[in-house]
Order: C-alpha cells, then structure tokens, then sequence
C-alpha cells in the first residue's frame, strides 16, 4: 500500500442522484504534490466523484477524506474554506459579474495558504484577462472562460484543485495552451484531480490515474506505466 | 397650477412607492422570492416605530435606528429559519408560507394594537413647507424623505455592484451551487438579502408612519403598490423602480385630483396599461 | 388491427362500482329537502359552494399551475352580476347564475390577455390586483350601494318562488347541481387529451411545449372556464346571503384564504383533495365555533 503522505481519501462511495446510483463503493487517493487522473466514458461517474469531493452532493461523512478531517457531509462552501477547489465542468462562470469581479469572487472564502493567489498573478498565468477584467463573461471565448474559470478556482488559494473536464468542447490548440500551464498552477505542493476525455492527455499530465467504469473504478495505475491496451479494457469494461 | 401641484405630490410620493419596491425587487433578485408579507412588514415596522417613541420619548426619526436593527435581526432571522426551507423550484411553498405570515402579521397587530388608526408624530416639521415658483407649496417633510429614498436606491446600487457582499448575491443569484463552491453559504447570503431588504422595509414603515395614518390591515395595500412599482419601472433595476414609483404616485395623485374616489383605482389603470403595452416595464433587466 | 391481448381499460370493476356508489350519494342528496332540516340544507348548500371554489381552484393551481390569490374577482362580479341582473333587468335571480357563468367567462377572457404577461408569483399578485380593480369599480357604482353595498329587494327574492321553504329548496338544488356540474367536469377534463395537455404543462411547460402543447391557449381556457364557475357559484352564494357590498365580495381573507386552507390540507393537484380538505374546514368549524 502507499506509505506517502496521504492528502485526499475517498473510502467506499456510494454516491446517488435521488434513487439513481451513480458511484459504487469507489476507492480513491491523492498524495501532497500528485496529479492523479480520472479518465472513463460519459456517465461513467467521473464528475460525480468530484462533486462528492467538493461537497455538492452530500455523502456519509467518513466517505471523503481530507488531510485526515472527514468531509464527507460537508457543506460545499465548508469544503472551499479547507482549501479544495472546483474548476466546474461548462466553465459555468458568473453572467451578471464581471472577468474581474469572478476573479474576486474566488476568494470569497478568504482563506490564504502557502502561496497566495493575486488577480497580478492571475494575470501573468493568462495574459489576456489583463484587457478583460471589465468584461462580461459571455464575450469571452469558450478557451478564455476555461482559463478564468482556472484563476478564479485559484483565488481562493487552494491545497487541492478538482478540473472537472476542462477541455471540453475547446480546440486542440487552447487545450495544449491550457495544460502547458498546469505547472505554474500546481506548484508548491498543490495537489490536483483532473477529470479527462483525452486518455493521452491525461496520461501525460498525471502521476496516476484512475478510470471510471459504470460508476466503478476498473483500473488504477501509475501514468506512465500503464498500457493503451489496459486503459482500452477497463474503459468499456471488457 | 392645482396640476402641476398634484404632480409634484405624485412625485414626491413616488419615493415612498420607490422604497415600497426596492426591498421587494431585492429579494426577488438575489433569491426569486416574492415575500407577500412585504406590506405587512412595513405595516409592523411603523407599529415598533410607534412602540418606541411611545416607550422611550424619542422622535420618530430617533426611533428609526432601533427599528432599522429589529427588522435587520428579524429578516435575517427570519429568512435562516423559516424561508430558505421554502426555495426551491415550485412557487406554491414560499407563496403559501408568506401568505400565512401575512395573515399572521396582521392578527398579531390587531391583537396587541387593536384596529385602531395611528399615527407617528414628527412634531413641527411636519407643517413645514418650502414655496418653489411662487405658488407652490411643498411639504419639508415630503421632500425629506424623496432625497431619503433616492440616497437608499442609490446606496443598494452600491452595495449590489461595488462591494463583496453585492458580489456574493449577484453570484448566488445567479448559480447557487457553484456560488457555494467559492466559499459562499447560501443561506448566510440569502438571510443578508433579506436583512438589508428589512432594512429598507423599516424606514419605507417609519416614513409610512409620519406620513398617513396606519392601522394593522393595510398591509396588503402597501404590497400592492410596490409590487406595481416594480412591474412598471422593469424587473431588476432599481432605478427603474424609482421611475416606478414616481409614475404610480403621479397617477395617483392626478386620479385623486380628478375625483377623490379615483386615487387608487387611477394607479391600478396605469398599471394595467403599462402591463399591456410594456409587459417588461419600462426598464427591465432580469427575466421574471 | 390483431388483438395483441393487451387491453386499456378505462373503468375497472372498481371505479363502475364507486361511481354507482357516488351516483346513489348524489341522488340521496338531491332528496335532501325530504330528510334534511332546514339548518341542514344551509350548512349542505355552504358545503357545496366552497366545494365547489376549492375545487375550481385546484384546478387552476394545482392543474394548470396558475396559482391565484385573485379569485375572488370573479366571485364578487357573480354576485354583483346577479344582484343588478335581477334588480335593474327583472330576470330570475335562479336564471341569473347560468348567465353569471357565460358573463364571468366574458370578462375574464381580456384580463387573462393581460395577466398572462405575468409569471409565478407576480402572476399571484396581479391576479390580487384585478380583484382590487373590480372592488374599487364596484365600490364605485352608487346604484348597486356604492361602498356600502346592498341587500336584495323582497319583491326580487320573491321571483324565486314566493314560499320561503321552497325558495331554500331550489337554492339548494342550484347548489349541488353547480357543483356536481362542476365537478364532473373537472374530472372528465382531467381523463381527457386536455387533461393529459395540463398534467404536461404543470410538470414542465418547456417539455410541454416541446411535445406540441399548445400552453398558452391550455391555460387560457382553463382560466376563462375557472372564471365562469366562480362568477356563477358567487351569484349563487350571494343570492342565499341577500345582501352584497365591495367588502364582502372581493375579500382576499374569506374567500381566498380560506381556499388555500383547505386545498393545502387536503392536498393539491388530486381531484379528492379539495372534497378532503372541505370537510376538514367545515368539521373544524362547526366544532370550533361551540
């Protein structure tokens, strides 16, 4: 087993929509500085994990684990002030708020950690908010939105950074651009879960990486070592 | 110049329809909530107003401060345990809840205070007035309180768009979940809304008070007019519903200078009328 | 077409047996006069008649998805209808219930137009604001009493029948006639292709529309239809009151509230629920009122 510092635990999940069960006792952990991957199909229960993580859906409580505190009933907010993060799949930035005022917003929790996060370095990270920050949301490009939904999660100083699929529906270029970044953004010991359609992405990016199947775990590996052919299998279930 | 006259009462009125409103839209902006209990909170704030001064000796304008407190602590109160539960997706729970708030209200009132007609004293200001144009005469008093409504639109715009607070209900108005995500806890910001709109609902009661004479049941009437004011200036902009307010006051005030009888029933008309050539009122911003 | 073995029943042994049963309540009724005390057909026709708006209220609200807290609009112009169509035009106040329900349906149909533009909640207040309109234009007509209202002439009541008792008797018929008419349309309505129209349109209007629902027209008929009703059960109310002022008939605490009772106890959305929830309100009255 890992003798690593364990940041994040999820023990057994159930997770449910209603009646509908979408998670079946899944088994998770992220170490301090890792980037784990979560890759499966549509509907496979990969963005339902990490709304369990960040406390939209509510669990039992020993179910989520973070840095030892069990989270699992938490209330999201509760969640965001102990340092974890949701980069939220649609980017689902703020209409009535501005570029600048979304940026603002991340820090509601007003919670500083190691590194602290300024709109200046949010900036420097994504150069072209510096001539949006008055902007209204829906001028910005779907590739610009991704990244000031990426500053606005790092506002609030996080510890832990959940990416739920964020390039989805972004050209190849902007999504490269995007991951091109992924160090600035992780380092000093930021840990990360990213939920990911491109396997060879997400291979890339990550230390390990999970695959989701049917709401169950069919896979966990490290990144590297792990084959196409296991990843093929595990992802339909064959 | 009886006209000119009337209309200047219209406008002055107005303010107070304006402040009527304000509290309303807010709500109905941060939370999608329509607090039909609206009127009868500004009704039981002019009842404290009158319960203090009574009890401490203070001017109503004194006693505004207590009130403004109670109805702060009573809004957020009041919204953390009893109307958050109601918010959701169909209409008929915090419709149901606040009608029976209402009627509640009312009876409490009428218990403690009987039906009797009141009436704050603002002492000798309130038979002051300034001449403006030679002929026309307007109340101190009046004036007073249009300046007043206008500096409160005035400072809600600024809280709505220049501070964090009016960050963090613009956000969870518009995506409660992911607001939460930031740190937000929706309850704690929707109790805030509903606070600062009880504030409002304090001073449009005191001033309410010091203007006509008040008694538990008309309640509903004050509702109704806020509610128009709203309709008419547009959702979701609250100088809109400044603009509202003046022109239900107007209205109003002309339809009573036509025959005394009329006064009501002119405003109504001219809300029917902008809901039928102006369904979004005169300057909407939000959907409904 | 082969039989495929599968059959949609409408009426089960069950229902064919309950609707005896009903039917057989409905004809006991009816003799009512026969077993009933005078205080009895009161309280039964009282019963009737808030059976009867309940139930038209769930229909709107609880069906349709329209809540109004402005029904009483249409109640008061039923009675204020029935008391100037009897009085100034000499017809029988008895006839002047049906033609309550074809001019309460009239006048609904332009403020439907207009309170359509309005949603959820600040549809509720804008139907309060109509019923305010009505009562202050009524309050306005000095031949009807103006603000104090009026009682309606002997001579006029007469027209009725001049014995008292069988006045109270076709007042009574009228009643449960109303309400079994009512209410046996509301329950085909709801088994009907529009019945299926209104359960889509209260679950989601967008899916609704999707399916080719046409809403607003749904909601319109359902409406002007509600309007009707309450028009002629407010004639019929006013009629056993024999008096009428602006108050009385255009009150939101009597009549709007006391609906809104008995549709949440009972229920919302089912056709029983408002039959439920009447009996609660009248059980709780009459033990309450000792």
């Amino acid at each position: 087993m890992l003798m690593a510092e364990c940041v994040l635990k999820v023990n057994n999940l159930d997770a449910f929509y209603g009646d509908f069960q979408a998670l079946f006792n899944v088994n998770i952990e992220v170490k301090a500085s890792e980037v784990v991957a979560i890759i499966g199909s549509n509907g496979a229960g990969k963005s339902t994990l990490l709304k369990s993580i960040s406390g939209l859906i509510k669990n039992h409580t020993p179910m989520v684990e973070y840095k030892s505190i069990k989270i699992g009933s938490y209330r999201p907010d509760q969640v965001s002030k102990l340092g974890i993060a949701l980069v939220p799949e649609g980017r689902q930035l703020f209409p009535s708020l501005t570029v600048k005022e979304n940026l603002l917003i991340g820090a509601a929790a007003n919670r500083s950690s190691g590194s602290e996060w300024t709109i200046e370095r949010v900036v420097e990270l994504f150069p072209f908010i510096a001539e949006r920050l008055g902007s209204s949301p829906a001028d910005l490009s779907g590739g610009q939105q991704q990244m000031v939904a990426i500053g606005r999660a790092l506002m609030g100083n996080p510890d832990f950074i959940l990416f739920d699929e964020i390039s989805l529906g972004l050209a190849p270029v902007i999504i490269k651009s995007i991951y091109k970044a992924l160090p600035n953004i992780i380092k000093g010991g930021v840990s990360a879960i990213i939920v990911e359609q491109d396997i060879g992405m997400a291979k890339s990016v990550s230390n390990r990486l999970y695959c989701l199947q049917e709401g169950r775990v069919s896979l966990s590996g490290t990144s590297s070592e792990v084959s196409f052919e296991q990843i093929r299998k595990a992802y339909f279930g064959v | 110049m009886d006209w000119v006259n009337a209309v200047l009462q219209g406008i002055l009125l107005g303010g107070l329809y304006a402040l009527f409103a304000a509290g309303l839209s807010l709500i109905f902006g941060v939370m999608r909530l329509v607090n039909i209990a609206h009127g009868d909170l500004i009704v039981l704030s002019a009842f404290i107003g009158l319960t203090v001064t009574e009890v401490l000796g203070l001017s109503p304008f004194i006693s505004l401060f207590f009130v403004i407190v109670f109805m702060a602590i009573l809004g957020y109160f009041l919204q953390r345990t009893l109307l958050n539960r109601t918010i959701g997706s169909d209409i008929l729970p915090p419709l149901l809840v606040t009608f029976g708030l209402s009627i509640i209200i009312q009876n409490v009132l009428l218990e403690i205070y009987t039906a009797d007609s009141q009436k704050l004293n603002a002492g000798s200001i309130e038979t002051q007035s300034i001449q403006i144009f030679g002929e026309i005469n307007l109340g101190v008093l009046p004036c007073i309180m249009f300046v007043t409504s206008v500096l409160i639109i005035a400072g809600l715009q600024h809280t709505f768009y220049r501070t964090p607070l009016g960050r963090a209900f613009r956000a969870t108005s518009d995506n409660p979940e992911i607001a939460q995500i930031m740190g937000l806890n929706k309850s704690h910001v929707f109790g805030m809304a509903m606070a600062l709109s009880l504030v409002v609902v304090a001073v449009a009661g005191i001033f309410l008070g010091i203007r006509t004479s008040f008694d538990p049941s008309i309640g509903p009437g004050r509702l109704i007019f806020g509610f128009e004011a709203v309709i008419i200036g547009g959702l979701g902009n609250l100088w809109g519903t400044l603009i509202g307010g003046i022109l239900l006051g107007v209205s109003q005030s002309i339809g009573a200078q036509i025959n005394p009888g009329w006064q009501l029933l002119a405003g109504h008309i001219v809300f029917l009328v902008v809901l039928a050539v102006r369904p979004k009122g005169f300057f909407p911003r939000v959907e409904g | 077409m082969k039989n495929s073995g599968l059959e949609v029943r409408s009426f089960s042994r069950v229902s064919i047996i309950f609707l005896a049963l009903l039917t057989l309540l409905v004809f006991i009724l009816y003799l009512a006069p026969v077993w009933g005390s005078r205080s009895d057909l009161r309280l039964l026709s009282e019963f009737l008649l808030f059976l009867t708006l309940a139930s038209l209220w769930n229909l709107l609200a609880g069906f349709a998805g329209m809540v109004s807290v402005g029904q009483q609009a249409y109640l008061g112009f039923g009675g204020y209808f029935l008391f100037a169509a009897a009085m100034f035009l000499g017809i029988n106040p008895l006839l002047c219930v049906p033609i309550a329900f074809i001019f309460g349906t009239l006048i609904s149909m332009p403020v439907a137009v207009l309170i359509f533009r309005l949603n959820g909640a600040y549809f509720a207040i804008g139907t309060w604001v109509i019923a305010e309109v009505f009562r202050l234009s009524f309050a306005q007509v000095s031949s009807l009493g103006g603000g104090s209202g009026s009682s309606l002439p002997v001579v006029v009541v007469k027209k009725i029948a001049s014995d008292k008792t069988l006045r109270e008797y076709y007042s009574f018929w009228m009643a449960l006639t109303l309400a079994v008419l009512v209410l046996t349309f509301i329950y085909f309505l709801l088994r009907s292709r529009h019945g299926l129209a209104l359960k889509a349109l209260r679950d989601s209007e967008l899916s609704a529309k999707s399916v080719g629902v046409n809403i607003w027209t749904t909601k319109f008929l359902v409406y002007i239809f509600t309007a009707g009703a309450t028009a002629a059960t407010g004639a019929l109310i006013f009629l056993q009151k024999l008096r009428i002022s602006p108050d009385a008939a255009f009150s939101v605490n009597d009549w709007t509230a006391f609906v809104i009772f008995v549709v949440v106890i009972g229920g919302i959305g089912t056709i029983e629920g408002p039959i439920i929830g009447t009996i609660i309100y009248f059980i709780l009255r009459e033990t309450l009122a000792d």
